[in-house]
């Protein structure tokens, strides 16, 4: 199994199986350009921590068969279901999560993202707007009027 | 419709029309076979005809020499050798050319008068063509039927070529081939996005049935960035492009968004804003080291108070926002509709998916892309519209100018310039100047930097910075190609360098010192991320110690580029000035950080309507993304909407807004049991979602004749539509739904033909509407005989015999050769002639339901047995008298081999030997559904080797049989 060298923004090096790191679109597609080499792959975007984590998620999902008719299955399964090894894997602050988020989206890790994403989903489901802030750490930047007229819009959420 | 004849030859060369005439040896039948509708073929309406031998009338090579399918070949031979082929017609004013519906056998060349592509009825016109074009290449090409009309508006003179014409003529003459199968694709491209929509909820739709008839292609060369590029790249182009529509006062581009798109204006006036910038707001920033002279960026909290001053005006044949498209910055200015406008929209990841197989394209283009926002560049700054379009008065000081273009200027330059790269020459110098805004206005009139020419500009970045370019050492030679695509790709360093994290661009600014730390500070955009990973100098380095090893095979960098546009285009992170100062790795990453798709994929798992809209009112980012539909349509968050379970909160009141913010995003739409919802609502849906293909109305029973009129008007996709017991509706209402998505169908239509002629309606369901009679049996058979494929009308009590029995008027063709469900539950007076008549229209039904249907007898039983070869599922529960042993011994013989599922539920006259002929036909094949409960004549014994059966059986059978006992 040959090895693929990692270099996270921090300059610190992951040395991985390829079929691990090629979990990536984004390395998988460079591999391919650049053919066989030692020479480590810079990541800037993605730092020690979160390039670690990454790294586990891939060596957990390395024989997942590929996502064909990814959309599909999406549908069908629809939402929020998440396997419990990814539910655990994503207990983690919010900062990291959106950081995992974000470089599986740089990677193109799409299975990941999903994951990330769902997390991220059951966090705002059933809340209301002003838990979602507080969930989130957002500043509520609408005038009065705006809120207002927003919340009147959407009266008809409410009611179920 | 009429069909006048045309009394004179319009040829106005007498002597060779009259040779003409009398050298002809074409079958006149054929001709007239080809042009003219069969049901108007009566003698004496055979329309004149002319058709062409020696010597071809120097009037006519001329016009075909000018037709625009030919005068791009200038070709003698070909034209000679068409001339020979081609039949001439003429017509007289409301002759009909080609009647919706027919056979499509001949291609039209246009050569006087002017035509009208209009509906069957002739009642709407879609477009108008003059002479010069041609029609019906589509139904050649595609192989369709023509499914608009075209009837002729002035007299007309026209040639025609037959298919086999074509085939003897094209092979000989590969581009002019090219030509018209590429104007055929192009046509049928945007006749397919016209039809598949991507227009804004805005669009007002009495707007669209107006066609740009001219070709794409003429249309995507006039952009000089195009100009040189081979026929073939323009074609790909043209196929890429998608029409859309702006209603007044919307904006189409806003300044300093990430521009995607360039948009060609086909019609209306698209006005060029600059934003106006009240001089409180400016904020000058510390003198830069170079000269001392301030920069003004905007202040991101002038963002929702903007005053706008007209640049410029864009009309039609014209285009904007090409700048964007082609070079990854902000958006140099806003562009807003005056009138309806329309536009042709060509997006950056479909230009690049085109140009990446072009690779000595790039070049050409970044080139050209780079000299326009010079040229815009240098524009704005000698307030010099006048190349660009006409300048409203208002646009007359350069201090106006300032405020507004300024930050983008800032940006432009450095993206243009690599500073750190440059070496102790004079150029940067020169460069940084360009970019002091401030005191490059105080000068007026300007302008010392005009004088930098834009070519010269960015060549000096390849030639002053070898020793730093990451690629230089990739490609020796250093042809031009290779610094465009670097200095494009690698995203200007210094610009980008704010917070980033690549060495090489630390290594970059230790070499060149003081400028780029101070430039820093300003930049106000994130770094693009795929291309970061190449800016390792080391790692290049290594890879191209490898490819010095293997042979200069192929440049990297030509081999990399594809890929690293894809992740340019698919992964760029938001621009956004105002959240620009956060940037990745600096700072902690908030949920506001993730980008639009990323949000939008979040929404879609959260897969609850009302939950997704309630965080409008979270903060005015995700508002303004979520209402802002365009932006996140590729996600498919609102693409199904089910509204059912607000049915309570849902009125004509609520729904407006909601409806507005959802726009042309929804393609399926359950409004199941939203009761309060009237017309209004409907009308609301039809005129901002032309998308919509699923409906569900059931049971919204304040829904008239009227709101269906409207849906058939805004919806010509629907192909599922549900109106289940709403019970205001009349046979009137079905009328006007069904010609209504009928005549959608030459809609977008360009020359006649179009797949279907029929509507796409496959799946109604009118259960409950009691007021529906025979009449809308017969509106069915009238416009939908071909696309409907499930009918339900469960309880339409007041539809008779005599509905179906027009169904059967022709025995030997069906007229519902689709139709495969049917379910005809309670209607109670149908009898043994009505399913009779059924197997006549509709002999392909796989499922039906005849629940209740109690004036059925054994005839009935037969008829399914026997006239419907494909039929798989039989519900005959509560049918009475119908169901008898024998009868059920007939079905068994009939299709017991193919049938899935049979309910007798209810049928008193059922015993025991019918149920076991069913089993033993059914169930060692298909059958996994059978339900004999209520059955009073079947023993009990029976039952309990069935249960057994039941039991036991299905492990061997390798699938589940329901039996209901």
């Amino acid at each position: 199994m040959s090895k693929v060298t990692l270099t996270s923004s921090d300059h610190e090096p992951f040395i991985v199986d390829k079929d691990v790191a090629e979990r990536s679109v984004l390395i998988k597609n460079m591999l391919e350009d650049v053919g066989e080499t030692d020479a480590p792959i810079p990541l800037p975007n993605v730092n020690s921590k979160v390039l670690q984590k990454v790294i586990k998620w891939c060596e957990h999902h390395r024989n997942d068969p590929p996502a064909t008719a990814e959309d599909t299955l999406d549908d069908r399964k629809k939402n929020t279901e998440i396997e419990e090894w990814d539910a655990k894997f994503m207990e983690v602050d919010q900062e990291t999560l959106f950081e995992i988020i974000l470089a599986a989206n740089y990677l193109d890790i799409k299975p990941l993202l999903d994951v990330g994403c769902k997390t991220v989903a059951n966090m705002i489901k059933g809340k209301t707007p002003e838990e979602i802030r507080k969930t989130f750490n957002i500043v509520n930047d609408f005038t009065p009027e705006e809120e207002a007229q927003i919340k009147k819009e959407n009266e008809w959420a409410e009611d179920r | 419709m009429t069909f006048v004849q045309a009394k004179q030859p319009i040829w106005n060369n007498s002597s060779s029309a009259s040779s003409v005439a009398s050298n002809e040896s074409m079958d006149l039948r054929q001709l007239f076979y080809v042009a003219s509708p069969k049901d108007t073929s009566s003698s004496a309406s055979v329309p004149g005809d002319e058709t062409l031998a020696t010597p071809i009338p120097d009037d006519l090579r001329e016009s075909l020499r000018s037709h625009s399918l030919f005068i791009r070949t200038q070709n003698e031979t070909f034209i000679e050798h068409v001339a020979r082929r081609m039949r001439l017609r003429q017509y007289g004013t409301g002759d009909v050319i080609i009647r919706q519906g027919d056979p499509s056998k001949a291609l039209f060349l246009l050569l006087r008068g002017t035509v009208r592509v209009c509906s069957q009825d002739g009642e709407s016109v879609y477009a108008e063509l003059d002479q010069g074009n041609f029609f019906g290449e589509i139904g050649i090409l595609f192989s369709v039927k023509r499914t608009a009309s075209v009837i002729a508006k002035t007299k007309c003179l026209t040639a025609t070529f037959t298919a086999e014409d074509l085939q003897c003529i094209l092979p000989n003459y590969p581009e002019v081939e090219k030509i018209l199968r590429y104007e055929a694709e192009e046509r049928w491209a945007m006749l397919q996005k016209k039809l598949h929509g991507g227009t804004p909820s805005d669009v007002t739709s009495s707007h669209d049935d107006s066609l740009l008839m001219g070709s794409l292609n003429d249309l995507v060369v006039k952009v000089p960035l195009f100009q040189h590029l081979p026929e073939d790249c323009i074609h790909k182009l043209s196929v890429m492009i998608e029409p859309r529509c702006y209603a007044p006062h919307r904006m189409i581009v806003e300044k300093g968004e990430t521009g995607t798109e360039m948009y060609f204006v086909t019609s209306g006036i698209v006005e060029v804003l600059g934003e106006k910038q009240p001089s409180a707001n400016v904020t000058p920033l510390p003198s830069s080291p170079t000269g001392g002279r301030n920069i003004t960026i905007l202040s991101s909290s002038d963002a929702d108070k903007k005053q706008y001053v007209t640049l410029a005006k864009v009309t039609s044949g014209q285009y904007f926002g090409e700048i964007g498209c082609f070079l990854d910055i902000p958006r140099v200015a806003s562009a807003r509709a005056i009138t309806n406008v329309e536009v042709f929209v060509l997006s950056r990841a479909s230009l690049w998916s085109v140009i990446a197989e072009y690779p000595e394209i790039e070049e050409h283009i970044r080139d050209k892309a780079f000299e326009r926002l010079l040229s815009w560049d240098k524009r704005a700054k000698l307030g010099d519209w006048s190349s660009y379009t006409t300048i409203p008065s208002k646009f007359t000081t350069n201090r106006q100018v300032e405020g507004r273009l300024s930050p983008m200027q800032i940006d432009v330059k450095r993206r243009r310039s690599p500073s750190p790269n440059l070496p102790e020459s004079a150029e940067p110098e020169a460069l940084m100047s360009g970019s002091q805004e401030d005191t490059l206005y105080d000068m007026a009139p300007p302008s010392p930097d005009s004088s930098i020419s834009p070519r010269p500009t960015v060549l000096t970045v390849k030639n002053t910075c070898p020793s730093v370019d990451p690629y230089a050492p990739l490609t020796p030679t250093s042809p031009p190609k290779q610094s465009y695509l670097s200095s494009s790709l690698s995203p200007p360093s210094p610009c980008s360098s704010l917070g980033s994290l690549s060495p090489a661009e630390e290594t970059g600014a230790a070499q060149s010192g003081e400028p780029v730390s101070k430039l820093v500070g300003y930049e106000t955009r994130k770094r693009r991320l795929s291309v970061a990973v190449w800016s390792d100098p080391g790692l290049l380095q290594q890879v191209a110690n490898i490819q010095q090893k293997e042979g200069p095979a192929i440049s990297l960098l030509s081999n990399l580029s594809p890929t690293g546009m894809q992740f340019e285009s698919k992964r760029h992170f938001k621009t956004d000035t105002e959240e620009g100062l956060q940037v990745p790795g600096k700072g902690v990453p908030r949920i506001l950080d993730l980008d639009v798709e990323i949000m939008a994929r979040i929404w879609k798992h959260v897969d609850d309507i009302a939950q997704v809209i309630t965080c409008r009112a979270v903060c005015d980012k995700w508002n303004s993304w979520l209402v802002a539909s365009s932006k996140i349509s590729d996600s498919g968050l609102f693409e199904k909407v089910d509204l059912s379970r607000w049915n309570h909160g849902l009125n004509d009141e609520t729904f407006a807004p909601l409806a507005i913010i959802l726009g042309d995003r929804v393609k399926e739409l359950n409004l199941h049991n939203c009761f309060h919802l009237t017309g209004a609502s409907i009308k609301i849906i039809a005129r901002g979602n032309l998308n919509i293909t699923s409906l569900n109305l059931s049971s919204c029973w304040e829904i008239t004749d009227d709101a269906l009129a409207s849906l058939a008007a805004g919806c010509p996709f629907l192909d599922s539509l549900n109106l289940g017991n709403c019970r205001k509706i009349t046979d009137k209402g079905i009328y006007k739904l069904l010609s209504g998505l009928t005549s959608h169908e030459g809609r977008t239509t360009t020359d006649g033909s179009i797949p279907t002629e029929s509507s796409t309606l496959s799946d109604l369901c009118l259960s409950y509407c009691k007021s529906l009679s025979d009449q809308t049996m017969r509106y069915l058979l009238l416009f939908a005989c071909d696309s409907l494929e499930t009918l339900n009308i469960q309880r339409c009590t007041s539809i008779t015999d005599d509905g179906f029995l027009q169904w059967a008027s022709d025995r030997d063709t069906p007229s519902f050769p689709n139709l495969k469900h049917i379910n005809l539950t309670d209607c109670t007076f149908l009898t043994d002639a009505a399913v009779s008549a059924l197997a006549i229209a509709a002999p392909n039904l796989e499922t039906t339901n005849l629940t209740f249907c109690c004036a059925l007898t054994d005839l009935t039983l037969e008829t399914l047995a026997s006239q419907f070869p494909n039929l798989r599922e039989v519900d005959m529960a509560f049918c009475g008298t119908a169901v008898s042993d024998s009868s059920l011994e007939l079905l068994s013989e009939g299709i017991g081999a193919q049938l899935e599922a049979l309910s007798v539920r209810g049928c008193v006259g059922v015993t025991d030997v019918g149920v076991k002929a069913i089993f033993h036909a059914a169930v060692p094949h298909h059958l996994r559904y059978l339900n004999i409960s209520q059955c009073n004549g079947v023993s009990s014994e029976c039952r309990m080797s069935l249960e057994h059966i039941h039991d036991e059986e299905p492990m061997e059978l390798g699938r589940p049989v329901n039996i209901v006992l």
